[in-house]
């Protein structure tokens, strides 16, 4: 079974420990989750895995393949995928082209049959546009298929994101703040997507703060505190973890 | 329609070099490149057709595939650096690498004529080679519009790193959007030179750099009919405003100014978007006759 | 010959420094080319010569030429760049408006001057030539070192000693938050490409007076030595841009001597390019200039 795996990292900006230290596994199949008040250095954790920020200190492997020093393609083409905590999707593209784009990584077809007009390549083109519009269907977002992405509310940007980020089956994506701003019911849809995906074989992992959320989901919970990992385990546990609670409830305390 | 022809057939030549060489600065710029090398690319084509055919004797057709090579060697050497860089300083290397290839034209006076130039050069191009060049020109990216390396393009103008996180080599494509800039650009160099008798340095100056911008700024950057728009208005724009000609740089100036700022995705772009976005609201009405009046708030309200 | 060359190539350099202050200036403070920086820098000097022809002392002419093109470069700025700051997508745009603005200016003056070449009354600068230590030297040029080096203090401690130079990092970090810190960014705008206009246009008159030779294209090989001398220095550092003018202005004065101007240009434009290469925010910049895809 292939799994993610952090070791030792650190990352560290200036004098400031962003990420001092953390090790973690994301396991395919599963549904890990990492979560931590506001600030606690989630988002730059993802950004390591992939390739944004260089390590400080510390591994990164996709099963025996060390990570730590590829490019965010390479990350990517390793077959790590990500959403983004402030979504970023091509405004001016369509919402199906949107997700089209995200099946580059399976693309069979080359450069060459591309400029020449092949119809292999074009065939892909058909290909990959039906299914993208069968991924929007497994998202409840097929009507919007043809509006600039730019154009939708803040909650269906999300899930096109999400659309794209999975459409080239990677073995593990992590997926930063899914829920946030969308409502119970929706949560809950998405949740069984995030659910019949680990069933498929991905590896998912959740960066949230919405706690509630992450019990529910998750098999396997890693807690993050300014840069450290204080608490790991099942959802359970870690939740009634007197440390957890007390980062909770100081780190909100700070934000307010 | 004949008579039409005969009465304008050079301006329909320039016409056609004009869209050529604006497909040339479009694909940098539409895959996100700020590059403004079209210039100095169709600079190296014309003066490697005008010697090899002037002084080497060889003929036109493998000149020109010469040329074309040319064009592809120095924007793929070019793209090295340039991938380093972005925005504003891409445009100051490529506007760097015009200036180099000038003052290189006019130092290698045996081998370029200098200042003078060539000239002799045969005058085989005609309006129909010219426009098979163009149409060649616009299948490959019309082909490119329909498939893979065309999404691509769109993405890393639109956000490099989100097309990075999605597994795109980004350098690679980034250099594949500078070659195909260069070829096409040497390609229509070497054309214009095959048509004009003799060339010379400052032809292919800051002036021209202008001109290709100027052609795609107001045709747009994006569609197919971008730089043909822009080339025919800059084309006709001049036949009527014939009794401003000599105040043509305040007419282009004001144009500039005014398309950029009030239409910025250029006359072109403008109306296939806008047919696009007819044919779109017309497949939801008939799609979901009932309520028409919605359907339009709708689409109005999203564009 | 060579300190000769050195001491020539120096005060073109410094003429160049004032040109490239505005330029990099105007970068500085709202991340774009301004491509009509040449055209404001060749109407100095026709304003200059044209007040010169009038009669006007040249003292006069040449506050008057200042003056006028720092509030042309404020013009050019509500012109070319207001509207774009507003939409917001400004990079490629202000590289097309500033085109426009300089197609415009360039045009006045072609027909201003019938597209003649101009030069000043013989005498509107005493010529008088010194030896010292046995280098020649003109009080021209003494002259040009001594306002540049004047101009350029006045600069540096207008930028970093007063609130105007805070205002200035602080539209350029964030125009919103700026605002609510009481800072007026139009204000701020319009005071920096004032300078900006103003030192093109003296440098204008200068380079006319010196090479005594003004025309309507003058701007252009001004503005692309610019691009080299703001990209060596790290485009939006005022001292990179100082050190790399002089830099330029030496080097072009050898290359020139010893070997021949369109090889100086080519050196030069690929001086450019390796620095561009190996030190893609230049020798003094520090913007962060990272092209995506690695690591940071």
């Amino acid at each position: 079974m292939s799994s993610l795996r952090i070791e030792g990292a650190c990352k560290y900006f200036g004098g400031l420990k962003a990420v001092d230290g953390i090790n973690m596994t994301v396991p395919s199949g599963r549904i890990t989750g990492l979560i931590g008040p506001n600030g606690a250095g989630k988002s730059t954790v993802v950004n390591m895995i992939s390739g944004v920020y260089s390590l400080t200190h510390g591994e990164v492997w996709l099963d025996d393949q060390q990570i730590t020093r590829l490019h965010v393609d390479q990350v990517a083409r390793c077959g790590i995928a990500r959403t983004f905590q402030n979504i970023r999707l091509l405004p001016e593209e369509s919402v199906l082209d949107n997700v089209v784009i995200g099946f580059f990584r399976k693309q069979q077809t080359g450069v060459i049959s591309s400029l020449l007009g092949l119809p292999a390549a074009l065939a892909e083109t058909r290909r990959l546009r039906e299914q993208a519009w069968e991924l929007l269907g497994r998202f409840g977002i097929q009507e919007y298929a043809d509006l600039d992405a730019g154009s939708l509310p803040y909650g269906h940007q999300r899930r096109v994101e999400m659309a794209r980020s999975i459409a080239a089956s990677p073995r593990i994506v992590m997926l930063d703040e899914p829920v946030a701003g969308m409502n119970e019911v929706e949560s809950a849809e998405m949740a069984e997507i995030f659910e019949s995906l680990a069933k498929s074989g991905m590896g998912l992992l959740l960066i949230e703060h919405n706690v509630a959320f992450v019990s529910r989901l998750c098999s396997h919970v890693y807690v993050l505190d300014s840069g450290r990992m204080i608490a790991e385990g099942a959802p359970e546990t870690v939740t009634r973890d007197p440390k957890v609670i007390e980062a909770y409830i100081g780190g909100k305390a700070h934000a307010a | 329609m004949m008579s039409f022809y005969y009465a304008n057939q050079p301006l329909i030549d320039f016409f056609l070099l004009a869209v050529g060489l604006g497909y040339s600065q479009q694909l940098a710029l539409r895959a996100g490149v700020f590059s403004i090398a079209t210039a100095g690319f169709s600079a190296l084509g014309a003066y490697a057709t005008a010697i090899l055919v002037t002084r080497h004797g060889v003929p036109v057709p493998f000149a020109i595939m010469i040329a074309a090579f040319v064009g592809i060697a120095a924007s793929y050497i070019l793209s090295v650096p340039l991938a380093r860089l972005r925005g504003a300083f891409q445009a100051i290397a490529t506007l760097a690498f015009v200036q180099v290839v000038i003052a290189l034209l006019l130092y290698f006076e045996a081998f370029t004529g200098g200042a003078i130039g060539i000239s002799g050069i045969p005058r085989v191009m005609n309006t129909g080679w010219l426009l098979l060049a163009v149409l060649v020109t616009i299948y490959v990216i019309w082909s490119i519009n329909r498939t893979s390396v065309g999404r691509v393009f769109s993405a890393l103008r639109q956000d490099d790193s989100v097309a990075a996180s999605l597994g795109i080599p980004i350098k690679n494509y980034y250099a594949l959007a500078f070659v195909l800039s260069g070829v096409i650009g040497a390609v229509f160099g070497s054309l214009r030179s095959l048509y004009v008798f003799n060339i010379e340095p400052i032809d292919f100056g800051f002036h021209a750099m202008v001109a290709s911008l100027t052609v795609v700024v107001l045709g747009g950057r994006n569609t197919l009919l971008g730089p043909i728009a822009g080339a025919l208005i800059m084309a006709v724009l001049p036949e009527l405003a014939r009794p401003l000609a000599e105040n043509r740089g305040i007419v282009n100036g004001a144009i500039l100014i005014l398309v950029i700022t009030f239409l910025p995705n250029g006359v072109g772009d403008e109306l296939v978007y806008w047919f696009r976005r007819r044919m779109r609201r017309r497949n939801q009405t008939t799609a979901l006759t009932p309520q028409p009046h919605k359907e339009d708030k709708h689409v109005i309200a999203t564009d | 010959m060579l300190l000769q060359q050195i001491l020539n190539g120096t005060v073109s350099g410094a003429i160049y420094a004032l040109f490239a202050l505005g330029f990099t200036l105007i970068f500085g403070v709202q991340k774009l080319l301004n491509l009509a920086h040449g055209a404001i820098f060749m109407a100095g000097a026709f304003i200059a010569y044209y007040a010169t022809v009038q009669g006007l002392p040249f003292w006069f002419a040449l506050l008057l030429a200042t003056v006028s093109t720092g509030v042309i470069s404020v013009i050019v700025d509500f012109v070319a760049f207001r509207q774009l700051r507003k939409a917001g997508h400004a990079e490629f745009a202000a590289i097309v408006t500033s085109i426009g603005v300089d197609l415009i200016l360039m045009n006045i003056a072609q027909r201003v001057s019938n597209t003649k070449v101009l030069s000043f009354p013989f005498g509107t600068f005493p010529v008088k030539f010194y030896n010292i230590l046995g280098l020649r030297t003109s009080l021209l040029q003494l002259t040009i070192l001594g306002l540049v080096l004047v101009l350029v203090l006045a600069l540096a401690y207008y930028i970093n000693r007063t609130s105007f130079g805070r205002q200035v990092r602080a539209v350029s970090s964030n125009e919103n938050a700026s605002a609510l810190l009481g800072i007026s960014a139009p204000a701020v705008y319009r005071q920096t490409f004032f300078i900006a206009g103003a030192l093109a246009g003296l440098a204008g008159v200068l380079i006319g007076l010196s090479f005594n030779s003004i025309h309507f294209m003058m701007g252009e090989p001004f503005l692309l030595q610019a691009f080299v001398v703001v990209v060596i220095g790290g485009l939006g550092s005022l001292q990179g841009a100082v050190i790399a003018a002089i830099l330029i202005g030496i080097i072009q004065s050898l290359t020139i001597a010893y070997l021949s101007s369109e090889l100086s240009t080519a050196i030069i434009f690929a001086l450019l390019f390796v620095t561009l290469l190996f030190f893609p925010n230049g020798l003094f910049g520090r913007a962060g200039n990272y092209a995506g895809g690695s690591r940071r």
